[in-house]
């Protein structure tokens, strides 16, 4: 019965511990394969059975125990994984996912779940240990590695593990599954007055005797998951006598107290006893100091580690930590308090904002310098916050490792993944939401950009395909691009195909680029195969929704013959930006700063032809004012200040290679403000990515600059 | 869930636990039902209706019991569950909870 928290817990581990494990498969499969490796694959399987265990998930216990066999005997050199062996294993680590996430009433009546389950199992046949090490006494050559007999297990849990979720009731039920709890003694010793009990607080301690056949790793594997400060210690059967006294010194309890649970556990006689604890007692008197324990300990058999909770520390260590020696610590944060605290800050820099402009009015000198000192605060505070929802891409990038080498296998092609920028950041949110689109881009241009093998080398290309993915960053978004080396998508093709489905009409003419878009188009697909990957035509245009309800855009580029590429850009965080406060008549707007490269005025820069472009130190660029994009009222003449300020100002902004001016009536400064995404209904609303809430009350529009140039590029094309 | 049932007599105290006896109770269970009880009487416990316990509540009838007998009093277990004989079992702890005579449904 242990706590829904505790399983959850055991869940996040096991997930850990699934992923490391695949990624070790995969070092393995490109030619790593050294005990080391061997040992982390083992591990991770070993300690997810164990503590399935405890939680009596057998479903999962059962299935891993085999798999745990086969990478037991890798790991001890009776056989080698090669690559049959190795895809099995693959399979394998894939189904314990599976089983970990289904609850063991979802897996009885899943009749699919089993079968798959046995018919791994039937795989795994040829590698498998011919003997089970796990079957009790009946099995009288059992491997030396495991020994049958009375266990003696003493049990002292910390007093917190049942408000852990931890309850002794688990371990004893586990104990009881691994073999036969000959005896168990409930010592009440440490129960208080009535007057002082704490009923969330354990009292009770164990002394159990166990029966059963096994290596002490399968009973100290139970504990993988207790607390630190438990003392659990175990003693295996055919233990020294001093082995025993060692145990009765170390306990807290009286000598002759745990001598007589020892005697009713049938560990040792009373006769062995009484001369032990004599003998013991006859060398202090004589030497005037016991023998240290550890000397007792030194010819014993069987006993590896001092009688003393090394056992589960070691356990802890070596299983629990990741093997890189540089892991920085982590903890566990739950993302519901994270996304709390920065929606907090958020609504501080909004306050900010409100504080900086009223301290502004005063003209109090001391009290504009305090409250710049705490804007310079505020704003550490918010990198700092936005720092903790960034996480690097590459983890994400990872994932795919797997999925471009299972499908390579499927398609019957050679593909390498390249992969660059993976320390790249991105929001955590976006993250999730990235993974679909990508999977459906990866997939794509695995089965439809890159040429069978024959085409390849037919067209004198590198057997081996290659797909790369990438992610920089470029003027305050984040760029991910997944390229092939494939055959190019065929405008021609695409453009045959809209016509068919209707899309567009025959005699319609569109640029290269615009052909291209088409494919996000939906119901639109021109793959001659519908396979079971990609071609149903339900793919682009979702991916292309996915991308821009994250506030990004999506661009194909391609070469016929030599491969696509397909771009994503995202704006680096959907929390908080710094920006460049403008206005247009009465509305208010925000450029995100990382756009902005200048701030000029337009008489300087005008183009003599009256073309709408500005001459910029030899560049033309075109531009664009607000006021027509959107349309704003007319200059009201007779607001005499206003009038007298000039009103040309220009923004030149610049999103990747491309360069334009935004012209707008005032310049207002710098801000940093909270994003708040506009809602679907304003999605036709081209040039505006969200609204902000300034410091005086206003609500500023947050422009969308990507959009914004691709609509002065495009008036401009018109009027050429 | 769990719900605690007096019954006091003369000179007999009946007690009816039912429900779940876990640590996600045990605070109330102990704090708000038996602490507050009086200990000048004999016991009957009657745990037929636990459907569920574990190490927290079994802490604390054991904690009940012990109290009961440092009165001078006797303390009997008059209904007993599945449930808790499976986990008395376990841990082999019938003694520490002797069960009466009397069987009253």
């Amino acid at each position: 019965m242990p706590s829904e928290a505790a399983l959850e817990i055991f869940y996040a581990e096991s997930d850990e511990l699934l992923e490391a494990m695949d990624s070790a498969l995969l070092r393995m499969e490109d030619g790593e394969y050294d005990s080391e490796i061997l040992n982390e694959i083992f591990r991770s399987a070993h300690t997810i059975k164990g503590s399935a265990g405890i939680f009596g998930l057998d479903h999962i216990v059962e299935f891993t125990h085999v798999v745990e066999n086969i990478l037991d005997r890798a790991r001890d050199d009776e056989i080698r994984i090669e690559s049959e062996l190795l895809n099995i294993i693959f399979k394998c680590r894939d189904h314990m996912s599976v089983l970990v996430h289904a609850s063991s009433d979802e897996f009885a009546e899943d009749d699919a779940m089993q079968e798959a389950g046995r018919l791994l199992l039937e795989s795994l046949k040829p590698w498998a240990q011919a003997a089970e090490p796990e079957s009790s006494s009946d099995d009288p050559n059992s491997t030396p590695a495991t020994q049958a007999g009375n266990w003696h297990i003493s049990l002292r849990l910390t007093p917190e593990c049942l408000r852990n979720g931890m309850d002794p009731n688990s371990f004893v039920s586990f104990l009881g599954s691994i073999g036969t709890v000959v005896y168990i003694e409930t010592l009440m010793d440490a129960l208080p007055e009535f007057d002082n009990f704490d009923p969330e607080v354990l009292y009770l301690a164990y002394e159990i005797a166990l029966d059963a056949d096994v290596d002490r790793d399968a009973i100290e594997n139970a504990f993988a998951f207790v607390q630190e400060d438990s003392q659990i210690r175990i003693l295996p059967p055919d233990s020294v006598v001093d082995e025993y006294v060692a145990l009765i010194e170390a306990l807290p309890e009286s000598n002759e107290r745990i001598g007589e649970i020892l005697i009713r556990c049938g560990a040792i006689s009373e006769q062995t006893l009484q001369q032990a604890l004599a003998t013991q007692l006859g060398e202090k008197v004589a030497h005037g100091k016991a023998r240290q324990i550890g000397e007792l300990l030194e010819d014993e058999k069987g006993v590896s580690n001092k009688v003393v909770q090394a056992a589960v520390d070691k356990q802890r260590s070596s299983e629990i930590k990741k093997p890189a020696s540089t892991a920085p610590q982590l903890i566990r944060v739950d993302a519901e308090r994270l996304d709390h605290l920065i929606n907090l800050i958020g609504e501080l820099v909004i306050n900010r904002q409100r504080v900086d402009l009223l301290a502004a009015h005063t003209g109090n000198e001391s009290l504009i310098e305090a409250v710049n000192s705490l804007g310079g605060f505020t704003e550490l505070l918010r990198d700092a916050a936005l720092n903790l929802r960034m996480v690097p891409i590459g983890s994400t990038f990872q994932r795919f490792k797997r999925i471009v080498r299972d499908t390579a296998q499927e398609l019957g092609k050679n593909i390498q993944l390249v992969i660059e920028g993976a320390e790249t950041e991105l929001d955590r949110l976006m993250v999730e939401k990235l993974t679909d689109p990508l999977t459906h881009i990866v997939r794509n241009a695995m089965d439809h950009g890159i040429e069978p093998l024959e085409v390849r080398r037919e067209n004198n290309k590198p057997e081996a395909g290659t797909l790369k993915l990438a992610a920089f960053h470029d003027a305050g978004n984040i760029v991910i691009e997944i390229s092939d080396d494939g055959g190019g998508i065929v405008p021609e093709k695409i453009r045959a195909k809209a016509v068919e489905k209707g899309v567009i009409d025959e005699d319609t003419h569109l640029p290269e680029q615009d052909i291209l878009q088409l494919v996000f188009h939906p119901g639109f697909s021109t793959a001659e195969n519908v396979t079971n990957l990609s071609g149903r035509g339900v793919g682009m245009d979702v991916v292309k929704r996915n991308v821009e309800a994250l506030q990004g855009h999506i661009e194909i580029h391609s070469v016929v013959g030599e491969g696509t590429t397909f771009r994503i850009r995202l704006p680096l965080t959907l929390a908080i930006i710094d920006g460049f406060h403008v206005s247009t008549g009465q509305t208010q707007f925000i450029v995100p700063q990382a756009a902005v490269i200048e701030c000029t005025d337009l008489a300087s820069h005008i183009d003599k032809n009256g073309r709408n472009c500005i001459n910029l130190r030899g560049d033309m660029i075109p531009y664009v004012a607000l006021r027509e994009i959107f349309q704003l009222p007319d200059k009201e003449p007779d607001i005499e200040e206003k009038s007298k300020e000039r009103t040309d100002n220009l923004l030149v902004v610049q999103v990747g290679e491309d360069r334009a001016g935004i012209l707008v009536d005032h310049l207002h400064g710098e801000v940093q403000t909270v994003v708040k995404p506009m809602g679907p209904i304003f999605k036709p609303l081209k040039g505006v990515g969200g609204s902000s809430l300034l410091g005086n009350g206003d609500i500023a529009f947050i422009l969308d600059i990507t959009q914004l140039i691709e609509t002065v590029i495009t008036v401009e094309a018109h009027e050429l | 869930m769990f719900t605690c049932e007096v019954d006091i007599q003369k000179d007999l105290t009946s007690v009816s636990l039912a429900g779940e006896l876990s640590i996600y109770s045990a605070a109330q269970l102990f704090n708000e039902h038996i602490k507050t009880l009086d200990y000048s009487n004999d016991f009957l416990v009657n745990l037929q209706g636990v459907e569920e316990i574990d190490t927290a509540g079994v802490q604390i009838l054991l904690m009940l019991f012990r109290r009961v007998w440092h009165e001078g009093k006797t303390c009997e277990v008059t209904g007993m569950s599945a449930s808790v004989q499976n986990y008395l079992n376990l841990f082999n702890l019938n003694e520490a909870m002797p069960v009466s005579g009397l069987q009253l449904s």
